[in-house]
């Protein structure tokens, strides 16, 4: 047959393989770019959540999403794709841009799979078309990005967003800008926000920031503004009460301010790989819930520091700066909060506001009460006076002045504060920030430019509140005569021993105006002596890995290694006083990845066994190495809990699915130039040729049939090779009425983009 | 008088000539008799078919796509060079009780169906015999459309039809499905399908 093939010489092959239309820009003379500008175009999808109040499907609310595999998994917002005071809804449509120029057509339903409300992040999986039929994803083929490296973002670096601009049916828009800086956040810690000074309009929020490689580095975010905790901006487009009139009766949709912060997609890694193994938290123990709160929400003590450290406490505390500083945090007590509620910093600089210091409307995840921090490092401060404004839901909570400029000024100052155990000898062992119940708190601290007479003080807290009683708080007169050193006599004690909670201690210096803060850290109270070091606390034990539980008890094979297939593991552990609400923090690794992240509250008693934590694969989980860790004011608790499924770690094919090239194109008459309907275009596995063609389907990789206008797409990728053993492929093209065509040796490496367009011309028979 | 009355002035042909002109007449309708033989036997031309483990074997139409390597069924094979949906031939076996019959297995598919394609409607069952034995038949139609977004294909009517006989405690399936517009005159294929395949 393949004789034949070769007979028909009047055949006349034209492949041409590129990347689908390269938009190029040369900028500042900076090299040339290849910004897969198309496929990013085809690969963000418009979501709509849709409610059916009235019998009939109503858009709610609507937002932006991204395509990061073939398969249909979307990247987007969390609060874009969960149901919320703003939007009722029971499912989310997704709409794909089919042509580039047109507005994007409604074409399956998602589901949510994955999502991290404290990151703002979900992935959703297309799983059903509009008519209700499962789809197969393994045959969706859909365009996609990958990701990229988002700490390899630099400020002033060219980013590119993609997204819907509005709601009147525009086609899906890029906008270029720049980056103008990092914003710090309490629990993400440095680069939790990319910032941008770009007028990028709200309704991007949930789709993309790409590089000039056309990689996928951040997902812009805002929440839409409000004001005494009313949206701003929200329109009545649809008729949502089926009364056919559409006026303030029906429900608006709310639409975000200007983006001005990208989540980096460095924190969508694990939420990405999670989906894509098909892997999922599974039950626990106790699950913490926000309590409802009626009381006003509330930010207070206000104050700003230079650095932070490994706790998120601040290393010291300034009233002012001098000029050329390039970090600054705001940390603020917080207290009656709600996860959900939405939060903002606006910041002024001489009474003009400035973007790149604020922190736009953001979802709020820190609990009901603690300690946060808003900061940004790496970016000048220009000389000024800075006013930061809290806001809660639009309404103003609480406001700061900083002046930034002048000379350093070596006042006295502490920093650094620790704390630790008591030996024999009355002094601190060990440095941390969870420390085990005991009968002594000690703490410790660095002073600079301090001199005989400076009068200064202390108070410790327990839970919010100042502890009472000798050695709970005092005012003493600097004696030492060193300007700078460490400071380590300063403890309190308790013959009772103190009760496991969140400690305080906050120092203060005496200066012209008074009292002002120096420093202060936070101290969680928890568990016994005899942690993974001399120092450190033990406040969970006896790991212990197990397939199943029963009544709360371990059952099934329990062992630190499971065979292949296994559907779920439980990971159980015993605990000793833990305060109830005491921030706490898990995570998932897999092969040593962040696969999960979760920063919660305790929420079981105070001491007991066998808390649980679960993993459940969809439908198993693959082999791997699973390691549990938790952490507690983001000092590690736990050492080498590990459990290895099957193999031990990852195939070397589990991402297989998600990686390849995309192959369309079209097929055209060679006479007229039109597209033929229904020519087929068949691609051969990599180890036959043309001439091997026996008709088989064994042989064949994929195949697919032009559409009406000649258009295809081969509903699987091609595995790559590499640049020194590239992959070549055969294909074999045929249509009634046409001579078929074939060719050999198409080559895919690493290094070839996707899609890549193979057009073929046919000749008439 | 005769209808056409020609003059004629090839009395000055030389005989090479006109030996020629005729030697070329007949090679002309020489070749194009082999080129309709050719054609004839392009369209008809089979290959065998056999799988020793089911016990069946047939003549296959040539230069259509063999499947064997799906699980659900012992045989598929596809015209691709069509222009629409690609006519199909497939062997299926369920197993079946010992007091099962060809009806049966009839309103079992006619219960799947709906299940399985979109817009699906019986048109006729009726009973026939293949060979020596007893079959029953079904002719149904579906939708077929492209789930690709991407592409713009109008949806497909495709008629189809079931032909199910009972071996010992299996029932054979043979079904054939094409386009609405060809599905007559692709008949041919399953007919001379069926008339050579045993099982």
């Amino acid at each position: 047959m393949s004789k034949r093939f070769l007979g028909f010489c009047a055949i006349l092959l034209t492949i041409l393989l590129f990347s689908s239309t390269h938009a190029t820009a040369q900028e500042d003379g900076q090299p040339l770019v290849i910004l897969n500008e198309n496929n990013i175009k085809q690969a963000t999808v418009m979501l709509m959540q849709v409610s059916d109040e009235t019998g009939q499907p109503v858009i709610q609310c609507v937002g932006t999403g991204t395509l990061i595999s073939s398969d249909g998994l979307i990247l987007t917002n969390a609060h874009l794709v969960t149901e919320n005071r703003d939007c009722i809804s029971d499912r989310i449509v997704v709409a794909l841009t089919i042509r580039i120029d047109e507005p994007p057509v409604p074409s399956y339903s998602a589901e949510v799979i994955e999502i991290n409300r404290g990151f703002n992040l979900a992935v959703l999986q297309i799983t059903r078309y509009l008519d209700g039929r499962s789809v197969d994803k393994r045959r969706l083929q859909l365009p996609f990005v990958e990701l990229g490296d988002s700490d390899a973002t630099t400020v002033d670096q060219t980013i590119y967003f993609f997204g819907y601009p509005d709601l009147e049916g525009g086609a899906v828009q890029m906008m270029r800008g720049t980056v103008s800086g990092f914003t710090a956040e309490a629990r993400v810690g440095e680069r939790a926000w990319i910032r941008t000074a770009a007028d990028v309009p709200g309704l991007f929020s949930g789709g993309g920031a790409y590089d000039r490689d056309g990689r996928l580095i951040g997902i812009p975010t805002v929440l839409p503004n409000r004001v005494a905790g009313e949206v701003l901006d929200c329109r009545v487009v649809y008729d949502t009460n089926g009364d056919n009139r559409i006026n303030d009766a029906d429900r608006c949709i709310p639409i975000p301010g200007l983006i001005r912060a990208i989540r980096p997609s460095r924190l969508a890694l694990g939420l990405v790989r999670a989906a894509a193994l098909g892997i999922q938290p599974g039950p626990q123990y106790a699950v913490y819930e926000s309590p409802p709160n009626t009381a006003q929400p509330i930010f207070e003590n206000l104050f700003l520091a230079t650095s932070v450290n490994e706790a998120g406490m601040p290393v010291s505390i300034v009233s002012r700066a001098p000029s050329g500083i390039s970090s600054l945090y705001l940390f603020f007590d917080y207290r009656n909060m709600t996860d959900g509620l939405i939060y903002e910093l606006r910041t002024t600089v001489n009474g003009r506001p400035d973007p790149t210091f604020s922190l736009p409307p953001v979802t709020w995840n820190g609990g009901p009460e603690g300690l946060w921090y808003i900061g940004n490092s790496g970016t000048r401060y220009e000389n000024g006076t800075y006013e930061f404004t809290l806001f809660i839901e639009g309404r103003q909570v609480d406001s700061i002045s900083f002046v930034v400029g002048g000379a350093p000024n070596p006042t006295p100052q502490f920093s650094d504060l620790v704390f630790g155990l008591e030996n024999s000898l009355g002094q601190l062992v060990g440095a941390n920030y969870v420390i085990p119940e005991g009968n002594v708190i000690r703490a410790r601290f660095r002073y600079q430019n301090m001199e005989p007479g400076v009068v200064w003080r202390f108070q410790w807290f327990l839970n919010g509140s100042p502890l009472a009683g000798e050695g709970a708080s005092g005012t003493r007169t600097w004696e030492l005569p060193e300007p700078q050193g460490t400071f380590e006599d300063i403890a309190i004690a308790s013959e009772a021993g103190f009760i496991s909670g969140t400690y305080r201690l906050q120092l203060e210096i005496e200066r012209e105006n008074g009292f002002e803060l120096a420093v202060l850290s936070d101290v969680v109270v928890a568990g016994g002596a005899g942690g993974i070091d001399a120092a450190q606390a033990q406040i969970f034990s006896d790991f212990q890995f197990a397939q199943n539980q029963q009544a709360g008890f371990p059952i099934g094979l329990i062992n630190d290694e499971f065979a292949s297939g296994v559907g779920q593991i439980f990971v159980f552990f015993n605990w000793r006083q833990i305060s109830p609400n005491t921030p706490w923090t898990y995570r998932w690794l897999l092969d040593g990845d962040v696969l999960f992240e979760e920063h919660t509250r305790w929420a079981a008693e105070p001491t007991g066994e066998n808390f649980y934590l679960s993993l459940v694969g969809l439908p198993t989980l693959p082999d791997a190495s699973y390691t549990l860790e938790i952490l507690m004011n983001g000092i590690p608790l736990t050492r080498e809990v590990t459990v290895d499924v099957g193999l031990g770690q990852l195939p070397v094919e589990a991402f297989a699915s998600a990686e390849g090239v995309q192959v369309r194109g079209r097929i055209i008459d060679a006479e007229t130039g039109q597209g033929i309907a229904g020519a087929m275009l068949i691609i051969l596995r990599a180890e036959f040729s043309v001439e091997d063609w026996v008709w088989d389907e064994s042989q064949v990789l994929s195949r697919a049939q032009a559409d009406r206008n000649g258009y295809y797409q081969i509903p699987q990728l091609l595995p790559r090779g590499t640049t020194e053993s590239p992959i070549l492929y055969s294909l074999l093209v045929r249509a009634d009425g046409y001579f078929p065509v074939s060719q050999d040796g198409i080559p895919v490496t690493d290094l070839t983009s996707s899609p890549i367009e193979i057009n073929v011309v046919l000749n008439r028979d | 008088m005769r209808p056409f009355d020609f003059e004629t002035h090839n009395a000055d042909l030389p005989p090479r000539t006109r030996i020629n002109s005729i030697l070329m007449l007949l090679t002309a309708l020489g070749m194009f008799a082999l080129g309709m033989y050719y054609r004839n036997d392009a369209l008809t031309a089979t290959v065998a078919f056999r799988d020793e483990i089911n016990g069946i074997s047939a003549q296959l139409p040539a230069n259509w796509l063999i499947n064997t390597d799906d699980p659900n069924v012992v045989l598929r094979v596809e015209d691709v060079g069509g222009s629409g949906f690609n006519t199909r031939i497939q062997i299926s076996i369920q197993t079946v009780g010992p007091d099962a019959t060809p009806r049966n297995v009839i309103d079992q598919l006619s219960v799947q169906g709906p299940f399985q394609f979109p817009s699906y409607g019986l048109l006729e069952t009726r009973s026939i015999r293949l060979g020596e034995d007893e079959a029953t038949l079904i002719e149904y139609y579906y939708v077929a459309s492209e789930t690709n977004p991407f592409l713009e294909t109008i949806p497909v009517v495709v008629q189809g039809i079931d032909l199910v006989v009972i071996r010992g405690n299996q029932a054979i399936i043979f079904t054939f499905q094409d386009d609405r517009r060809t599905f007559e005159q692709k008949r041919r294929y399953f007919d001379r399908f069926l008339a050579s395949v045993e099982y």
